[in-house]
């Protein structure tokens, strides 16, 4: 618009330059050089007026670019603004919840106020974390980030990578696997004394989980091949997700599997070991039990997709010799292995099936010298499911991979009350409330959560009073031994504020389980076992 | 806290800026700052609180003594009794365990070895103290008078845990007299989410390659070309990591009227080892350059013993380990070569040459940044060059590459100033607003997407946090 308006400008004063010379044409007294002169002036004054054309342009310019600039400015303030107080608003206001669904969980709570817990930072580390956990929409936008995740790689094989793929045998001889021996591991289980002088082991794990008592030694009579224990193996078994030690991968067979990755660390053992006797030498009238549950990465996983240097068998075993003679070890592999063949683990789920935990409870139960329910004894149900592994992994392959929950509720008598983590009370409520329970969130089945400790008064009569110190893996084997104590206290361990050998000595505990996984044993659930034995 | 979290971002930092822009007097924001610094550091450790106020509170009065007795032998002794006390500190909490274990390793006594927990962040606020008790010494800064600006200074939560190392220098006149503009705040809404973006995007999507194989997998067994594809990743993951933190820091430095200097510059299309170090976390390079290389400890011979200490306490610094002090050391070495070569005779290398030659020592130098345990380390080189008898190939690595491969794709070019020369061709194309709306579009999306990959997530600290 600005050049337009000069233009004109420019037309006029061309206009009234040739009115001028048509004047000068006209009048012979005028001097040759007055009409110079005039003409000078007129070409001067267009020169000067072309001058500030040019420069009312430059500045028409200039101005034109900080209009840009400033509205380029006030568009990114004013859309990022936006965008953030939108989320920050939606974060504080929408109501935030309190199960995951696909994890199969209880999420994080807020969590209460302590000075000790302030000062030692966890009061505001928790809080953070609650924020974090407990994001609305969380499995949606965690399904988003799965999803965005996989588009960082190539689909191969009509199977989607994404995440990493680690310690993969390709099955293909052409090529190298940098990961362990895929010779399968053998051992023999020293079943009765006769049998640990006949057979010597191949690896450091055929000495077994050592300490089982006698009678359970006795007691089992398995057929011979149950004794020996064979690594799973699969050469052709391809990773096809990942996230974390949680995998998704596809069998020889075909099918999609799923398992989360034994990562334990040889060098924490002495933590485990060192709370467990502790525990052993401040109650010494108490039984004092360790159970480091093998799981499907020692019966089913592939042993090619290990990514330690040792096995859980091995860390197990390398445990369990640490701990102190009167400590009775239940040696779960003993428990399991005559029933590998049943469906003791999930296939695409981190846990063990309740059959499993029975079996576990089972050998439990012999090394205390209980009575324990024959399976006839329970109520049985059965509902599909599927594994958590998906919810970490998304990979679609999973997300319909739905498996048979069976669990078992006992027939006897027995109320549970739940308290939280200060031992405050709660409520009442079933061991495994079987009507409301959610098929997505299948493990809370049993005893609701994990962040309270259960207290359940059985009909059993017989004076012991048992003490289950956990891990999660334990929970499902809690609701087979209430034939076999009279009072039993469960307590996971991660949700606990009291020193816990005071505890036992308070509930007169005639009996202490410390179960959990072996990778638990290694890692901070140890430490925490550790920290409350010695908490003052 | 850390910037890389929910709670950080949508509760804190909103509190932060909502508190800042209601008061009008910098007075008053100067408090906003202080009390918003506190929280942050007290957030995960409530006790160093009073470690950090009363180093200040210490270099406060020092300050004060020090310019009270300007030019007297009094003057030095201030100087030098807040150092030894600045320095004691950082070596009681950082250094203890380590050189006791080695004074134990060398000698026939047995000293119990300390186990003392480090305060997040003391290196970087350490050496802000100390540059301001030397620029204070040297005169070339005005005492702050004020304890609670020097307090602000050293405590500011965008710098305060993981820097950049800000000198007093850059922000003397800004404590007092501020001037905030739209385009400040605009620039720094940009930094914090391309930071963001840089960290919790890639950087801890790199982190997840480099676990596979250097934390989880079998080092020994790894194959030549798996080693070098994982240290690049590790290399790149530093980076970003680093930088998206620094840019953060920055950018919440802008927002508040602050202009940080910059701490990164592309340091990957370097040149030479010397041009890397002037790109690559430059705030701690150029302190060590102005408070330690051109300070006459060692005489005549200071040309080269300087380097040698410059480059020791570059990798000491970063951590209590010989891994740090041999990366430092390897570094030094590279830049005593290459002075010796000259710089008129290092230009003269090709240019291709002269990047893959940065390249291979840079990222051989993350490797040795990375393993802590030194016979690791050792696996690690044995494996560059298949001296570990390991494979040159192998499937898990190429399998790995092809199921990343965008991300590193994506990631090597972002190492290299792609985007500012994009948006420097759109704008002299006359399309200054597609590139403006462009860098809006990538801020949202940035931001949007590192808050939903921190959903519940795991394994997010900054590397540079442990410093």
């Amino acid at each position: 618009m600005a050049d337009n308006i000069n233009d004109k400008e420019l037309e006029e004063l061309n206009e009234i330059y040739r009115q001028k010379m048509e004047a000068l044409k006209n009048s012979p007294k005028h001097e040759h050089e007055h009409k110079n002169k005039k003409v000078k002036t007129v070409v001067k004054a267009e020169s000067s007026e072309k001058s500030s054309d040019k420069k009312n342009s430059k500045s028409d310019s200039v101005n034109v670019d900080d209009r840009k600039k400033k509205l380029a400015i006030r568009i990114n303030i004013g859309v990022c603004t936006a965008f953030f107080a939108i989320t920050a608003i939606c974060l504080i206001v929408l109501p935030r919840p309190t199960v995951s669904e696909t994890e199969k969980r209880n999420l994080a709570t807020f969590p209460d106020f302590t000075w000790k817990a302030y000062w030692s930072g966890d009061y505001a580390e928790d809080i953070s974390y609650y924020f974090n956990d407990t994001v609305p929409f969380r499995d949606t936008f965690k399904s988003i980030g799965a999803t965005f995740r996989s588009l960082f790689g190539f689909s191969i094989d009509g199977a989607e990578l994404n995440g990493t793929i680690s310690q993969v045998n390709s099955g293909n001889s052409q090529t190298e696997v940098t990961t362990q021996s895929t010779k399968p591991i053998q051992i023999v289980i020293p079943q009765t004394t006769e049998s640990s002088d006949s057979t010597p082991a191949q690896t450091d794990e055929n000495s077994s989980q050592t300490g089982g008592s006698d009678e359970t030694s006795a007691d089992s009579k398995p057929k011979p091949d149950d004794s020996v224990y064979i690594a799973p193996s699969d050469p052709d078994a391809v990773i096809v997700a990942q996230s974390g030690t949680q995998i998704a991968y596809v069998g020889s067979d075909g099918n999609v599997y799923a398992a989360v990755l034994y990562n334990g660390n040889r060098s924490n053992a002495e933590d485990y070991a060192y709370s467990v006797n502790t525990i052993k030498e401040k109650l010494p009238d108490a039984n004092v039990y360790s159970m480091l549950a093998l799981t499907q990465s020692t019966f089913i996983t592939p042993s090619e997709l290990s990514i330690t240097d040792y096995t859980e068998l091995s860390d197990s075993v390398f445990i369990s010799n640490m701990l102190s003679k009167d400590i009775k070890v239940i040696d779960t592999l003993e428990a399991l292995l005559p029933h590998k063949d049943e469906d003791i683990f999930f296939l695409r789920d981190c846990h063990w099936q309740q059959l499993g935990a029975y079996y576990a409870a089972e050998s439990f139960a012999k090394a205390a010298g209980v009575k324990f329910a024959d399976l006839k004894e329970y109520d049985e149900y059965g509902e599909y499911c599927r594994g958590s592994v998906y919810a970490a992994t998304q990979y679609d392959g999973l997300s319909e991979a739905y498996e048979m929950f069976n669990f078992y509720v006992p027939k006897n008598k027995y109320t549970t009350e739940y308290y939280n983590s200060k031992y405050e009370y709660q409520f009442e409520y079933p061991l495994m409330p079987t009507s409301d329970y959610n098929s997505n969130s299948f493990y809370s089945l049993f005893m609701v959560a994990d962040s309270y400790i259960k207290h359940i008064t059985t009909d059993a009569g017989n004076g012991r009073v048992l003490v289950v110190l956990k891990d999660d893996y334990p929970s499902a084997m809690v609701p087979c031994l209430t034939s076999s104590f009279e009072e039993i206290y469960v307590i996971d361990v991660r949700y606990c504020d009291f020193n816990v050998i005071d505890f036992c000595k308070e509930h007169g505990a005639t009996d202490v389980l410390i179960g959990m996984t072996t990778e638990s044993a290694l890692g901070e659930i140890g430490d925490t076992l550790s920290y409350l034995v010695n908490l003052q | 806290m850390i910037f890389a979290d929910l709670f950080f971002l949508y509760v804190f930092m909103a509190l932060c800026f909502i508190a800042y822009f209601i008061c009008r007097k910098t007075v008053y924001r100067n408090w906003v700052l202080i009390v918003f610094s506190m929280i942050f550091y007290a957030w995960g450790e409530p006790v160093w609180v009073f470690l950090l106020v009363g180093s200040v509170t210490l270099n406060y009065f020092a300050g004060i003594l020090i310019d009270k007795y300007r030019d007297t032998k009094k003057s030095t002794m201030f100087t030098a009794a807040a150092l030894i006390i600045d320095i004691g500190v950082l070596v009681v909490f950082k250094y203890s365990g380590f050189l006791v274990e080695n004074f134990n390793a060398i000698s026939p006594v047995d000293l119990p070895v300390p186990n003392v927990e480090m305060p997040i962040g003391i290196s970087f606020f350490t050496f802000q103290i100390i540059s301001y008790i030397l620029d204070c010494y040297w005169g070339k800064i005005k005492v702050q008078k004020s304890w609670y600006k020097l307090l602000m200074y050293i405590s500011m939560f965008p710098q305060l845990v993981a820097g950049p190392i800000v000198r007093y220098s850059v922000i003397e006149s800004e404590i007092d007299n501020r001037v905030i503009t739209s385009a400040d705040i605009s620039e720094g809404i940009t930094r914090i989410c391309m930071g963001l973006g840089k960290k919790v995007i890639l950087a801890n999507n790199l982190s997840i390659i480099v676990d596979t194989f250097f934390k989880d997998g079998d080092l020994a067994s790894l194959s030549v070309m798996g080693t070098w594809y994982t240290v690049i990743v590790y290399a790149m993951q530093v980076y970003f990591d680093f930088s998206g933190y620094s840019d953060i820091a920055i950018g919440l430095g802008r927002i508040f009227g602050f202009h940080f200097d910059e701490n990164f510059r592309y340091p990957f299309i370097s040149k030479n080892i010397t041009e890397f170090w002037q790109r690559w976390h430059i705030s701690l390079g150029t302190f060590f350059r102005d408070y330690l290389l051109y300070v006459p400890i060692f005489g005549k011979r200071r040309k080269y013993l300087n380097l040698f200490l410059v480059w020791f306490c570059t990798g000491f610094w970063h951590g209590a380990n010989w891994n740090y002090i041999i990366w430092g050391l390897y570094f030094g070495m590279f830049i005593l070569i290459e002075r010796t070569i000259g710089n008129k005779r290092m230009r003269k290398m090709p240019t291709a040459l002269a990047h893959i030659y940065n390249t291979i020592v840079v990222v051989i130098g993350f490797g040795i940044f990375y393993f802590t345990d030194l016979g690791k380390l050792g696996t690690f080189l044995g494996n560059l060059i298949g001296l570990n008898g390991n494979a040159m190939f192998d499937m898990i690595s190429a399998k790995n590459m092809m199921a990343n491969a965008w991300l590193v794709i994506v990631c090597i070019i972002l190492c290299m100033p792609v985007v500012p020369a994009l948006k420097k061709k759109l704008e002299s194309m006359d399309l200054y607003l597609l590139s403006t709306t462009g860098q809006t579009i990538l801020n949202v999306a940035s931001f949007a997407l590192s808050s939903i990959l921190l959903v519940n997530a795991t394994n997010n600290p900054f590397i540079y946090w442990q410093f």
